[in-house]
């Protein structure tokens, strides 16, 4: 009864309290709707609405429950604390306070006084910690059972007879008996059950046992008779294998397709050649010392290391012979020999004749080699020789006293052996030989001009050209640190060597070759030292040219070499570019040596060929004008005229003159149409000789400059067709050559035929119609755009987009929450202090009333003794009067 | 205020001498064309455009009648009426067209929202629906976008209404099919030398019912789409301007 009032109590509180929320929540003066102002549909937020009215009170509520009591109790040492039971628990109503108070106390009570009641409960009754009542109740299954078995029966009967309606629920009763049967019957079913199938199982394998013997000894009957039929069959001859057969097993058993190699990278390449060269250069040190593979493997492995075990896998057994005697005499002459040898080595200088013999050898072998080994090395080989005839003559004398002796099969091995010892010396002279006569394979980069030259100067171009090469290879610039920068510097030596070369006479076209095909490569590697490098050589020759022209005050034909330097940079450079710190000087250069320079011999003529030729080249590709080749060529049209008229001068440009001395250095002197064979000429041949041109001084040469000037500007004519200016450009020629100034009757047939050609294609140009000059055109200029900057997935709500660094987010995350705490922290400090303001000045209104009230009182009592003071006295007056 | 004025003054005056400078590598930024600067330019006014923010669970997306049926049909919403491909289509045509690369051409976009949207003439719009979802998305949501390469704003989302950013005393016409004037377009721009304001409909249904427009013509006798309409203009405009 207690209880259910106080739940309805309860209730009703909580109903309250229900609606008092409602009431609060449906009031619109209570709610405070934060405006959203950019709404998004589909979007919860948290605070769309707040009721601060409620928070304000529970927030004072709270202050009042914690802050005022501790405000209340600041000057107390001590503290009341209320341990009532359920003093603080704001459910419960009073009476359930009292009654739970009183309940309390009731059984405290009665615990007291209980441990000396002996009657009012019953012991329980316990056997290993079990309950004796509970072990009553349930007794073992099987008895169980069978006792309810036993019971059923005895009731079978009288449920029979009384029409058993109690059968069901008896029923019910046995499988609610039954069901329990509990784990451990299960258990103990399972385990017979095993059992007894094991045991069956046993007792079969033994059946199967007997029976197999018996079958067994039956079969050693039968045996022997089927023996013989075996054998019958076994005698039948083998299907041979067919071609068929033979293909399937092969291709059953060829290697399948494995994977390659991967190929390798410059780097391993570099490093596989050099280590290739180092080898051979090892090998080939060897050899000149004389030790043959073999001798080296085998000094290899008859070292053993310290910490040998001694029961290493030996590949090959150790043939050292021993020094054995047989009758007083050593039985392996070569061990004796050897040994000698090494007493031999010990007094050095013995044989004087044979000594200065080989020394003289030495020396020669030394000449032909011209080869730069140190000296140190040339003389231990001479020692080894010197011991390697010492040696044979030790056996020589062997021989002889075997002879003497006179041992007839010993003997006979003996000089075998002696043969065969020979044989390997002459082998290794010659080995030695070779190796002296062959290249070193590694070398070092000179460090100077003069260097390079000592290395290089005494070979043959080919092998010049080797030694570079292995000089490049075992520098790569992927095996060391500082290996680029030694081949740079080979390469400004080279550049060097190649001009000494261009400047020799007569010209090495062979080495040149080799040697371009060097400066190529190195110049693939690094570019801006080749650049500079291939500018300072240029600048250098320039100078020399115009120190020349200055000294001379006209312009001279440079010499070959700086002709060959141009091709050489055309050969290296790309000199199609607009501008190029190393080509365009060059095409300056070799401008101004066609427009300056006089033809003073025929050797110029074929100097100014060349560079037309160059200018070509240069320019076949960017198809720049180059009007100094056009006079040039010009010129040379002029040169080979047949002046006749003395009077009237002809129109030429400078460097020519119309008059002078070397005007006529291309008129045939002879009429050469019937030669049908067209002159070529050579590099070598044309340049050969450079300060005499008299070997060019005749008609083949002549008919050889006028075909190539032709061919030229054919070339030069194709190149510039599609320039407005082409037709200007050629005019002169043009004029030249219909004015006849090739007398083509004494020219060959291939010359006419350039010349027919050439002015037609002239001709072919006069048509050309030409666009009228205009402003160019304008095109208006549109806006730029911009590409606006947004994310894919953008998302509002993220404020701080991860950085990618865990712990940066982390520690900016720990920042936000922080201050955000700090900022919750001031708030909630900030209104505690407005609290206990408020709290105070409460406490002070009060005080003050309390004080005013008793003011008021004393004046009101004071007011009363000054009244009836008064009024004594006005009593006593009238008591006077 | 003043400084921008004097940049976008420069940036006219630089757009006229465009034409006969010769430099094709000069390049200017237009910030804004400011409301007071009276050069002869078309403004044109996507009206009733549908740019919406959705948070969906994929995140937030601009609401799209075809990809986000079920949403809208979760929040009782008419589909017809979510068409920002409209819009997009609009902005194509009208930055893609010559008159804007000669910088005669300013844009505003408002939104059903009441969201007034001011686009730059050098604004490359996204190609593609899905970017310029996101575009638009972030441009609600952050209310304004700069260049990827650049400091410039490119949109911002500005104060409404949109007569206050409008140069004064200039004709504006709104664009309707049910108009009773039936213009070709050039003969909106012929013989005027100062701000032509045109307000097209960036909507499936319906019709503009503006209140600061002068007079409301048609320039065709079909109905056009929004973005043959802004074609159609713009191409007008050209074609009376001198711009090829």
């Amino acid at each position: 009864m207690p209880k259910s009032n106080r739940n309805r109590k309860q209730f009703s509180q909580k109903k309250a309290k229900v609606r008092s929320n409602r009431e609060v929540r449906s009031n619109p003066f209570e709610i405070r709707i934060n405006r959203q102002k950019h709404p998004i549909l589909g979007r919860k937020r948290k605070h769309e609405k707040g009721n601060p009215g409620v928070a304000r009170s529970k927030a004072i509520e709270k202050r009042k429950n914690t802050l005022l009591k501790e405000y209340q109790q600041r000057h107390k040492s001590n503290k009341f604390i209320d341990k009532r039971i359920s003093e603080h628990d704001p459910t419960m109503s009073v009476e359930d306070k009292m009654l739970e108070r009183f309940a309390f106390e009731k059984q405290k009570v009665h615990e007291k006084s209980s441990i000396y009641n002996l009657a009012d409960e019953e012991e329980e009754l316990t056997h290993y910690g079990q309950s004796l009542a509970d072990i009553e109740k349930f007794e073992d299954g099987v008895s169980d059972v069978e006792d309810d078995d036993k019971a059923t029966d005895a009731l079978k009967p009288v449920e029979d007879n009384i029409g058993g309606f109690l059968l069901k629920k008896k029923t019910s009763e046995d499988e609610s008996e039954e069901k329990p049967r509990s784990r451990e019957d299960v258990m103990l079913d399972i385990i017979a059950n095993s059992k007894k199938e094991k045991y069956e199982r046993q007792k079969e394998k033994e059946g199967a046992l007997e029976k197999t013997d018996e079958l067994d000894k039956d079969f050693h009957n039968v045996m022997h008779l089927l023996a013989k039929m075996k054998s019958k069959k076994d005698s039948e001859p083998k299907q041979k294998a067919d071609d068929y057969d033979i293909t399937v097993r092969e291709l059953m058993f060829e290697a399948k397709a494995m994977p390659t190699d991967r190929l390798k990278t410059p780097e391993e390449q570099a490093k596989e050649e050099k280590a290739r060269l180092e080898k051979l250069e090892a090998d080939r040190k060897r050899r000149m010392l004389g030790i043959s593979e073999d001798d080296e493997k085998q000094k290899a492995r008859k070292h053993r290391g310290a910490d040998d075990l001694n029961d290493c896998y030996e590949l090959e057994p150790d043939r050292r012979a021993l020094l054995s005697y047989k009758d007083g005499k050593p039985l392996n002459p070569l061990f004796l020999q050897g040994a000698e040898d090494t007493k031999e080595k010990e007094e050095t200088p013995a044989k004087g004749e044979d000594d200065e013999e080989m020394e003289g050898e030495g020396d020669g072998e030394e000449e032909d080699g011209g080869e730069e080994e140190a000296g140190e090395e040339d003389d231990s080989d001479m020692e080894e020789e010197d011991e390697d005839e010492n040696a044979s003559e030790d056996i020589e004398d062997l021989e002889s006293e075997d002879g003497s002796e006179g041992e007839g099969e010993e003997e006979m091995e003996m000089k075998k052996k002696m043969e065969e010892l020979k044989e390997k010396k002459r082998k290794k002279k010659e080995m030695m030989k070779k190796a002296k006569e062959e290249l070193p394979f590694t070398f070092q980069v000179p460090a100077t001009y003069t260097e390079l030259t000592d290395l290089l100067y005494h070979h043959p171009p080919a092998k010049q050209v080797t030694i570079l090469e292995r000089m490049r290879s075992c520098n790569h610039p992927s095996l060391a640190e500082g290996n680029k920068a030694k081949l740079e510097s080979l390469l400004s030596l080279l550049v060097q060597y190649f001009c000494g070369l261009t400047d020799e006479e007569p010209l090495n076209m062979e080495l040149i070759h080799g040697i371009t095909k060097h400066i190529y490569e190195l110049s693939k590697t690094s570019h801006i030292p080749t650049g500079t490098c291939f500018r300072d050589v240029l600048l250098e020759k320039y100078q020399a040219f115009k120190d020349t022209c200055q000294r001379r005050s006209q312009g001279i034909y440079p010499p070959v070499s700086v002709l060959l330097y141009f091709k050489l940079i055309s050969l290296v450079f790309p000199t199609s570019d607009f501008k190029h710190c190393v080509v365009t000087p060059a095409l300056l250069f070799m401008g101004e040596i066609l427009s300056q320079c006089h033809v003073r011999s025929l050797l110029d003529v074929t100097k100014g060929l060349f560079i037309c030729n160059l200018f070509l080249q240069y320019v076949h590709l960017s198809k720049r004008i180059v009007p100094e080749v056009i006079n040039f060529l010009h010129g040379m049209l002029f040169l080979s005229k047949q002046k006749k008229v003395a009077g009237k001068l002809d129109q030429v440009f400078p460097p020519f003159k119309p008059v002078g001395k070397h005007i006529n250095y291309l008129v045939l002197s002879e009429d050469r149409s019937e030669s049908t064979s067209c002159p070529a000429m050579k590099i070598k041949d044309l340049f050969n000789f450079s300060h005499n041109s008299s070997h060019l001084d005749n008609d083949d040469f002549r008919i050889w400059a006028t075909n190539l000037s032709l061919s030229l500007l054919r070339e030069f004519l194709n190149m510039y067709k599609d320039q407005d200016s082409s037709f200007e450009l050629f005019d002169p020629v043009r004029q030249a050559l219909t004015e006849d100034w090739i007398n083509v009757g004494q020219y060959p047939a291939s010359t006419k035929e350039l010349h027919q050609n050439l002015l037609s294609d002239l001709d072919a140009l006069k048509g050309k119609t030409k666009r009228a000059l205009e402003r160019t055109r304008r095109r208006p200029v549109c806006l730029k755009m911009f590409e606006p900057k947004f994310e894919e997935n953008y998302d509002p709500t993220r404020k701080d987009k991860n950085t990618g660094d865990k712990e940066k987010d982390n520690i900016r995350k720990l920042v936000h929450k922080h201050r955000q705490e700090m900022k919750g922290a001031a708030r909630e400090l900030r209104k505690d202090t407005q609290f206990l303001a408020r709290q105070k000045l409460k406490e002070q209104i009060e005080r003050d009333n309390e004080r005013k009230e008793k003011v008021k009182r004393l004046y009101g009592m004071l007011a009363n003794q000054e009244g009836d003071f008064k009024a004594m006295q006005r009593k006593a007056k009238k008591v006077k009067f | 205020m003043r400084n921008g004025k004097v940049t976008v003054n420069m940036a006219a005056r630089s757009s006229q001498e465009a034409e006969l400078d010769e430099s094709p590598t000069s390049t200017k930024i237009i910030k804004t064309i400011h409301e007071k600067n009276e050069d002869k330019r078309l403004i044109v006014i996507l009206e009733n455009a549908s740019l919406e923010t959705i948070k969906t669970k994929d995140g937030f997306e601009l609401l799209n009648c075809d990809r986000l049926k079920g949403l809208l049909k979760k929040h009782k919403l008419d589909p017809a009426k979510y068409r920002p491909d409209i819009a997009h289509q609009c902005l194509l045509m009208l930055f893609d067209s010559p008159l804007n690369r000669a910088g005669l051409l300013q844009v505003f976009v408002h939104t059903t929202n009441n969201a007034l949207i001011q686009i730059s003439p050098q604004t490359r719009i996204p190609r593609t629906m899905d970017r310029f979802s996101g575009l638009m998305v972030q441009l609600l949501h952050k209310l304004s976008i700069h260049a990827s390469n650049g400091p410039q704003k490119l949109m911002k989302i500005i104060k409404n209404p949109v007569s206050s950013h409008l140069p004064v005393g200039c004709k504006k016409y709104s664009t309707s099919f049910a108009a009773k004037k039936c213009v070709k377009p050039h003969e909106l721009a012929a013989g005027v030398n100062e701000p032509v304001v045109v307000v097209i409909g960036a909507m499936a249904h319906g019709k503009l019912e503006l209140d600061y427009t002068d007079e409301e013509v048609a320039i065709s006798q079909y109905p056009l789409s929004a973005a043959l309409t802004c074609a159609k203009i713009c191409s007008g405009f050209e074609e009376a301007w001198g711009i090829h």
